[in-house]
């Protein structure tokens, strides 16, 4: 599809003064694509120009569409000597080349300057008209989309997961060509970024096509990453998952469609019945119609009454016992007959439908599981309705599985009834040598590298009895001319075909989940480095025995996983000192070095996920960081209480010699005693049954309800309960001991014993929730609204390697400090990264998202009135707010009306607690890492923006320093993506991450560079609770009559 | 404890804490904001380390310098991308930045907005006991508005609250600090230290409102600073109340009317003095012609009205009483008939 660009450039605003003497400027600009160039007229005397040019045009193949961005720059002119640079505007054309674009972007962009940041602003306009050309030996993939989103796209269905796409490209880095010494910073850094964006588009036009080869049309969980080698150039790598997606038809309620709600089994029939019959129950329930508002209230508490921290109550009466809120001004009528009503039910209803086949299973009794992982509270509840029923067609099967070369998926996100069995994580290193690269410019020497990795991963994965590796992600780490290549995933068994009619048939997906894996080989474990190539490669399992107690994953927890209580951030951190060696002996090292930090990684993830009292850790990340005297393990996880599996056993200390018997004794309290406060903090309760058999696990729970339902009575016994649990594990666990020899933490001596201590993270205060994966177990639906995105860099010398960990906690408590005006939030989506810039400097850079949380039950709204949805761990929450102020409110739980239980609660929670409450205005361009935006539903994908900016000063010390040089640099970087998103007519842009920041300093020539790589999904999102969704549509109805826009725009600026 | 090169934190959202902003318009340190910071948030931050409170101050702070640029021009505040300001926020930032402390302005008033003036700001900063940089900022205000709305016509109130986004009270107030630099009153000498900011910014309005030429199409190239050229030259013919037989009229009908509103006593004094009394407030007013004359306006009117009758022992009510009689009277009387 060759096509024609058009661009006009309307005007300009606020420029910099480029002619001191006049204190104006004399600006045109240059619109560059490809080898064209065309420029406007001088524009004298302004900083604020108005050019109305006309429409440039500019005939490119699709090829040259996707690789190359239009380039504008905005130049002073001047008379005697040569122009004056202003700054430049890169526009990426792809998201206009899909064919449900509007194929024009226009507003105001940011000029930017790498020496000087942005420099005012440029109103620009773009179109692209594609002809269609069926050429079949095209180079070019335009039309495949990309999303970084690591789930299925909402408003689309997934017809097929189709396999891994990678693609990898080498280039000369500008910054280290011979020319660089002659040339100005300014030439050098612009020749950058204009390669690294051609790369970008490059790699993904090629993932694109091998996307098209496989039959998809999208890639997701697309995954981007440069790797600035140095000397040996700069490698563009990418990976996705190569989908077919339709968009879904958006279903009467104009809620999109979401896959996870999509139920694989029963027919369409049966669960309609059943909703209508939820339904039913729920308006009986409410009969006595019209409350006042106060009763509403009232009703919100007594939910919380009969929920409990614990999973699944909830449907193990006949009766739904959620109490549903209330719309009670709607007649009660409209839910029975309009299908707008029933979605808005939610995420209940689906858990509901299997009802009818009388069984009762875990999955479905929890609210919390059956909703997707990819949205948030509202409109998860999406398509309960019979709308979406269309079922999945994976064309993975036994057969496609091992046709696959690399049964590898980067999403992160899973369709319910897709993953069969988890088996664990595993992953791959190898450390290479880049200056052993016989011909740097050829790829295929790190497509070899990479090769070798990913087969070990699919041995390790086959090894497990798995079919597919899920979460898959790869990463490298750069010091000098070493590099550690790394790669991630969850091993799994995913649900094929055959089995999935039958599960379908028989029992519903949420069942089979989590059948852990027995089959364990413990040789898995094992650490193979040779040298030269030197490479290093180890497995770790996640097991510690025959039955699985923990397990960890690199997923988001799948929504069909029934989890207890909330979870939180678990994080392990290692830092070793290393000789400060070059070259081969340096790679040696690190690989020599490389077990034992994983090694010491996964003891501490362990030991701290069983403190905590939980058994599954999810979102798993993990980073080497190499640095001239250090070496650097970090890994990231969000651990949770996976209900179907056994509790977890607290970490037992035992020790060699030479340590005190009293002080491991005291070591060992201080453990139990966290143990049991994380316990009751996170609101876990321990049943402690095997999931072996539904029947058995449900009479427990119930048992385990009545149980806690009497402890209402009295608190004390419920302390006492607690204390028996306790003891029983206890008694449980030295039986294990004994049975599996299982030690976990070795005292041999002080240094030890401090390690442990450590392991014992501070707490989070009061209003704070903290998490990596998007979703927080537990606290799906209380997510009510964004409240912040942000960045922070931090970078701080080392005096000591022990230091190293108490880093993050300072930055988590910094978090605290800097958020504590959004409270009470959930940060969610955390990413760390470390880096090791020069010698004891650790430079560390998180990102993260500030979510809203909100009371519950909430209002969804669906159009009309709405329904307010309780939820069980939304009451968990609550009560473990209060809890530090009121105990018994903690541990009470009651399926009766006590009203005198009920005032309490009100009383309580008129006395303190605020909660947020989704805003009813929304402004501005909202940024988030995470796939969906809460509150919202996305009604378009716009496509995706990758930037990649540089941005150098020469006189850092005038700027506020290097904190003030990042500042203005970081809020620039986030403005130019708003911008961006802006003029493609988005409103939001989802799955945001900042793959690099690098950050070079040199105090004495008062000069530095910042490198920043930023991606995401420009997305148009509604909200729910808006009154602005009506102009949100005005402006696209404006976008789709576009030419005539742009004039009148171009007029509105002339009379400026 | 180690040494911390970087620590940024930004937001997609720019959140301003109210708080730590009018810290950093007083002119605080970074340090000396956290420690008020921490004694407000007690109950959250009692117990924190005093460097993360320090990091989240200083996160403001540069936002804050970041910032300054487009609160000094705040219509760009609008236009710009950089900092998502919710337009609450907006308000709310250009409100308190355009602030100003009476005591501060009333130093500078009727100065000229000179390089010159503002080095001498360390001795305002002293005598006020208002942060030197905080002075320097108000100091810049006043002559920003001066400079952008100096050669513009129309409203003056109205004209800055479209160029600065400012709310009426203070586009008002910085209205009247314009004027009265812009006409270079004399503020400051020994006479007049009593006076208050507020007195001025009375006095300023009213003749803002009552001097200036009001008419558009003005033959003259006036701006609402200036004063109305007609009018003053009407002033001129007021001289004619100071001719024996008008004098004398005046004299006896504000003295007739008078009585009974005011004791004797004081009538009986005023009675002596009115002559002078007279020709000063008429040679005030023809004074107002020439633009050095101007400027003592208020000297003149306190040294030549206030404190004689102050001598008098006149009360302000008596004041008000005699005043509004003498100015009323001469309506009736012939020359100003028509």
């Amino acid at each position: 599809m060759p096509g024609k660009v058009k661009v006009r450039v309307l005007a300009g605003r606020n420029l910099p003064v480029m002619d001191k003497s006049s204190d104006t400027s004399d600006a045109f600009v240059e619109v560059k694509l490809g080898n064209t160039t065309y420029k406007t007229e001088v524009f004298r005397h302004s900083l604020n120009p108005y050019w109305n040019s006309e429409w440039f045009r500019f005939e490119a193949d699709d090829e040259e569409l996707q690789d190359e961005p239009l380039q504008i720059r905005i130049m002073d002119y001047d008379t005697y000597s040569a122009n004056d640079a202003i700054g430049k505007v890169y526009i990426d054309l792809n998201p206009l080349l899909h064919k449900d674009s509007m194929h024009i972007m226009f507003g105001w962009f940011p000029i930017y300057d790498t020496m000087h940041g942005i420099r005012g602003e440029v109103h620009l306009a773009v179109k692209v008209d594609l002809f269609s050309d069926s050429n079949r030996y095209r180079q070019s993939s335009c039309g495949v989309r990309f999303f970084y989103s690591p789930g299925i796209p909402t408003g689309y269905t997934c017809q097929a997961i189709l396999g891994f796409v990678e693609e990898l490209v080498v280039n000369d880095d500008p910054e280290y060509q011979w020319i660089d010494k002659i040339r100005t910073p300014r030439a050098s850094n612009e020749a950058r970024q204009t390669l690294f964006s051609k790369l970008s588009g490059e790699v993904k036009r090629k993932i694109g096509l091998k996307a098209l080869d496989l039959g998809g049309n999208s890639v997701i969980g697309y995954r981007q990453c440069f790797d600035l080698e140095g000397e040996s150039g700069i490698v563009v790598r990418g990976i996705g998952t190569a989908v077919t997606l339709v968009k879904s038809e958006s279903s009467s309620s104009r809620r999109h469609h979401n896959y996870g709600s999509t139920p694989t089994g029963t027919g369409i029939q049966g669960s309609k019945l059943d909703e209508y019959e939820y339904l039913f129950i729920l308006l009986i329930r409410f009969m006595p119609a019209s409350f006042p508002i106060q009763t509403t209230n009232s009703n919100e508490d007594q939910t919380s009454n009969f929920t409990i921290p614990t999973a699944s109550k909830g449907n193990l009466s006949s009766s739904p016992p959620e109490s549903v809120t209330t719309p009670l001004t709607a007649p009660a009528g409209v839910y029975l007959t309009s299908p707008i009503g029933a979605p808005s039910i939610g995420p209940k209803m689906l858990t509901t439908s299997p009802k009818s086949t009388g069984m009762h299973r875990r999955g479905s009794s929890d609210p919390d599981l059956s909703t997707t992982p990819n949205c948030g509270s509202n409109h998860s509840s999406g398509s309960g309705s019979a709308g979406n029923k269309s079922a999945f067609k994976f064309m993975i099967s036994p057969e496609g599985i091992h046709l696959l070369e690399y049964p590898f998926i980067t999403m992160k996100q899973f369709p319910v009834g897709l993953i069969q069995h988890i088996g664990g994580v595993v992953c791959s290193r190898s450390v290479k040598l880049l200056d052993q690269i016989n011909n740097p410019d050829d790829p295929e020497t790190r497509d070899t590298w990479w090769m070798e990795l990913r087969k070990e991963i699919r041995s390790h994965c086959r090894s497990l009895g798995c079919n597919a590796v899920l979460g898959y992600s790869e990463n490298t780490n750069i010091c000098d001319e070493v590099v550690i290549l790394s790669a991630i995933g969850t091993a799994v068994t995913l649900t094929t075909e055959k089995e999935k009619r039958e599960v379908d048939q028989n029992t519903p997906p949420s069942k089979s989940t989590v059948k852990t894996e027995q089959s364990m080989k413990k040789d898995c474990n094992t650490c193979d480095s040779h040298y030269a190539p030197v490479n290093c490669t180890l497995c770790h399992i996640p097991y510690t025995g025959k039955v699985p107690d923990i397990l960890f994953m690199t997923i988001e927890p799948p929504a069909e996983m029934p989890i207890t209580g909330i979870g939180c951030l678990i994080q392990a951190r290692v830092c070793r000192y290393k000789r400060d060696s070059k070259g081969e002996q340096c790679a040696k090292e690190i690989s020599d070095s490389l077990p034992f930090l994983e090694y010491e990684i996964h003891r501490q993830l362990l030991s701290k996920l069983k403190v905590k009292g939980m058994n599954g850790l999810f979102g798993l990340t993990m980073q080497i960081s190499v640095g001239d005297n250090l070496l650097i393990a970090l890994a990231t996880g969000t651990g949770a209480y996976i209900s179907a599996m056994p509790p977890p056993h607290p970490p037992q200390v035992s020790s060699g010699k030479g340590v005190q018997t009293s002080k491991l004794n005291e070591i060992q309290k201080l453990i139990f005693e966290s143990v049991s406060k994380n316990r009751e903090h996170y609101g876990l309760i321990h049943s402690s049954v095997q999931p072996s058999n539904d029947q058995t696990y449900e009479k427990t729970l119930y048992s385990s309800c009545n149980k806690d339902m009497n402890s209402n009575d009295s608190i004390n016994q419920t302390k006492l309960n607690l204390i028996e649990d306790e003891e029983s594990s206890e008694l449980d666990k030295s039986e294990e001991m004994i049975n599996k020899g299982q030690v976990l933490l070795e005292v041999d001596d002080t240094e030890d014993a401090d390690i442990i201590s450590l392991m014992i993270d501070s707490d989070i205060p009061e209003g704070y929730e903290v998490c990596n994966t998007e979703i927080m177990p537990g606290l799906r639906h209380l997510y009510v609204c964004n409240l912040q995105t942000f960045a922070q860099v931090y970078r701080a010398k080392l005096n000591t390697s022990k230091q190293f960990g108490h880093q993050f906690d300072w930055i988590l408590q910094s978090l605290f400090v800097k958020l504590r005006r959004l409270v009470p939030c959930c940060l969610t989506d955390l990413k760390f990264t470390v880096d090791l810039p020069e010698t004891d400097l650790v430079q560390l850079t998180v990102m993260g998202s500030v979510v809203g949380l909100g009371s519950l039950p909430h209002t969804l709204t669906t159009g009309k009135g709405g329904v307010t949805l309780p939820s069980q761990v939304g009451s968990t929450f609550r009560k473990r707010t209060l809890s530090s102020s009121d105990q018994s409110d903690d541990l009470v739980f009651s399926m009766d009306e006590d009203p005198k239980f009920e005032s309490v609660v009100t009383e309580l929670n008129s006395k303190e607690i605020f909660y947020h409450n989704p805003p009813t205005e929304h402004s501005g361009i909202e940024l988030t890492p995470l796939s969906f935006v809460p509150d919202g539903h996305i009604h378009y994908y716009l496509g995706n923006l990758d930037f990649f900016f540089i941005r150098e000063s020469t006189s850092i010390r005038e700027s506020g320093g290097l904190n003030g040089f990042m500042h203005s640099f970081l809020s620039e970087v986030f403005a130019i993506v708003r911008a961006h998103v802006a003029a493609l007519g988005g409103n939001a842009m989802t799955a945001l991450h900042l793959t690099q920041c690098v950050l070079l300093y040199n105090p004495h020539k008062n000069q530095s560079q910042c490198l920043i790589n930023i991606a995401g999904d420009a997305v148009m999102v509604h909200y729910h609770n808006s009154k602005q969704n009506m102009a949100i549509n005005k402006i696209h109805s404006e976008i789709n009559a576009n030419e005539g826009i742009i004039n009148e725009e171009a007029e509105n600026l002339s009379h400026l | 404890m180690m040494f911390t090169e970087v620590d940024v934190f930004i937001g997609n959202n720019t959140l301003i804490d109210p708080q730590i902003y009018g810290y950093w318009l007083q002119g605080f340190m970074a340090q000396e904001a956290a420690k008020l910071v921490r004694e407000k948030e007690f109950h959250l931050l009692g117990n924190i380390h005093e460097d993360l409170i320090i990091s989240d101050v200083l996160d403001q702070f540069r936002t804050f310098c970041l910032l300054e640029k487009y609160l000094q021009s705040p219509t760009m505040l609008a236009d710009q991308w950089t900092f998502q300001i919710t337009s609450k926020t907006q308000r709310l930032l250009v409100e308190k930045y355009y602030d100003f402390d009476d005591c501060v302005i009333r130093e500078i008033l009727g100065k000229k907005l000179s390089g010159r003036n503002r080095k001498d700001l360390d001795d305002v900063s002293e005598k006020t006991g208002v942060r030197l940089k905080s002075c320097r900022r108000q100091f810049d205000n006043v002559k920003r508005v001066y400079k952008t709305v100096e050669d513009l016509s129309g409203n003056l109130v109205h004209n800055i609250q479209t160029h600065f986004l400012l709310p009426e009270f203070l586009a008002k107030k910085y209205a009247t600090v314009v004027y009265i630099a812009n006409n270079r009153f004399e503020t400051n000498k020994r006479k007049l230290q009593y006076l208050k900011f507020d007195d001025f910014l009375h006095c300023a309005y009213e003749m803002m409102t009552n001097w200036s030429c009001h008419n558009p199409d003005c033959r003259f190239e006036e701006t609402a600073m200036d004063m109305d050229r007609e009018f003053l030259q009407m002033l001129r013919d007021l001289k004619i109340l100071l001719e024996k037989e008008y004098f004398d009229e005046h004299k006896a009908m504000v003295a007739k009317s008078l009585k009974g509103k005011i004791s004797d006593r004081i009538l009986y004094d005023l009675d002596a003095n009115l002559k002078s009394l007279s020709r000063s407030i008429i040679n005030i007013a023809s004074g107002l012609n020439h633009s050095k004359e101007v400027r003592d306006l208020f000297l003149d009117v306190v040294e030549k009205i206030i404190e004689p009758c102050k001598q008098i022992r006149m009360t302000r009510s008596d004041m008000e009483v005699f005043l509004h009689n003498y100015t009323e009277i001469p309506r009736t009387l012939e020359p100003f008939k028509s």
